[in-house]
């Protein structure tokens, strides 16, 4: 998808525009009709997939064959299952193999208990995937100094952790993601932990460009109506900070006349 | 056979025939995504897809650890002892 005048207020990826702020995971799901489903309850534009081993009892249970019957949807493979930047590439390169698509989320989380980035490996991969051509979005700690120094190498947006994947904390480092967005000059993308549509609109109203969402819908009783729950609050959200939230200020400040108009003289 | 720089690995190329003493009897035994999988005669990369029933437009593949691209499939032989990695899309987030 390139940009075009009938998109309003695209979320900017490198060249590519997009009509939609909300990208969704399509891990977790029952199964890939009901991710379908969701996929096109979200409204998303950009869907991340994974790669796995290929298993011959089971030789049709890939997702390329339903994903390609969505229209107007660009696949962001990840670097799930990588440990060092080395592997990174390599994921990489097979993604572009799969899907044709040099969108990449970089994700390189060692540690299986918190699922935390490495930031010192995903900086490094980062550079070796961007001078390979890549468009990279990188999943990362909320921390500004490393978003910056992202930025400055070239990736193409970041995606600062709202909580860890999958916990459902919500926005749990509210003010750090506040210190990146205050700098950030490139797309910030609140990637994992969202559990609730307020989180993802909280998320917009703060000015963050887009967030992805995968485990709050994929396992909801319902996970259409979540994706569309989701797209409603992104869209309010991004409205929202678009029309000017008033600031905060610790006293009261009366929105109806105080004069006194009741008391006997 | 010649050898050819592919990504940041060597692969083998096929540039001759087969060797004529070879007979059709003959197996070649490759590991397949960690398993060891025994294929009939000598076959080439794409039979090897079709034996297991992959899917040839939704699979990327690792030959001996490098990465392999699809435009160079029919050319990469396979060979007994090889390693062949066989990845498909998966969900993930």
């Amino acid at each position: 998808m390139t940009a075009s005048p009938s998109i309003t207020d695209p979320l900017l990826l490198g060249e590519q525009a997009f009509d939609s702020r909300l990208l969704l995971g399509t891990g977790k799901f029952s199964n890939a009709g009901t991710m379908c489903r969701a996929v096109q309850a979200s409204g998303a534009r950009i869907v991340t997939v994974a790669l796995r081993r290929f298993n011959p009892e089971r030789p049709d249970d890939d997702l390329a064959g339903p994903l390609a019957a969505l229209p107007g949807i660009t696949l962001m493979p990840n670097t799930s299952g990588a440990l060092t930047a080395d592997e990174a590439l390599k994921a990489a390169r097979l993604s572009y193999e799969l899907c044709g698509s040099r969108l990449i989320k970089l994700e390189l989380h060692p540690n299986p208990h918190h699922l935390l980035p490495d930031a010192v490996e995903t900086f490094e991969a980062a550079q070796r995937l961007i001078k390979d051509g890549f468009q990279v979005m990188p999943y990362i700690p909320p921390d500004p100094v490393l978003a910056k120094r992202l930025e400055e190498i070239g990736c193409v947006s970041v995606m600062p952790l709202g909580a860890p994947i999958g916990s459902g904390g919500g926005l749990a480092h509210a003010g750090m993601l506040e210190l990146i967005l205050r700098d950030a000059r490139i797309p910030v993308i609140v990637d994992a932990g969202l559990r609730a549509p307020s989180d993802a609109a909280a998320a917009l109203e703060m000015g963050c460009d887009a967030v992805l969402v995968n485990s709050a819908i994929a396992v909801a009783d319902d996970p259409p109506a979540m994706a569309e729950a989701f797209a409603e609050a992104v869209k309010a959200g991004r409205k929202a900070r678009r029309a000017g939230l008033m600031s905060r200020h610790g006293g009261a400040s009366p929105t109806s006349p105080l004069t006194r108009f009741l008391g006997v003289p | 056979m010649t050898f050819q720089t592919s990504q940041d690995k060597l692969v083998r190329v096929k540039t001759t025939k087969p060797d004529p003493g070879s007979t059709p009897e003959q197996s070649i035994r490759l590991t397949i995504n960690g398993q060891p999988r025994t294929f009939q005669g000598n076959p080439s990369l794409e039979t090897v897809l079709d034996v297991l029933g992959a899917n040839r437009k939704h699979v990327a593949l690792v030959l001996n650890n490098a990465v392999l691209p699809r435009d160079r499939w029919s050319d990469a032989a396979v060979k007994d002892g090889d390693s062949l990695d066989i990845l498909v899309m998966a969900g993930g987030g």
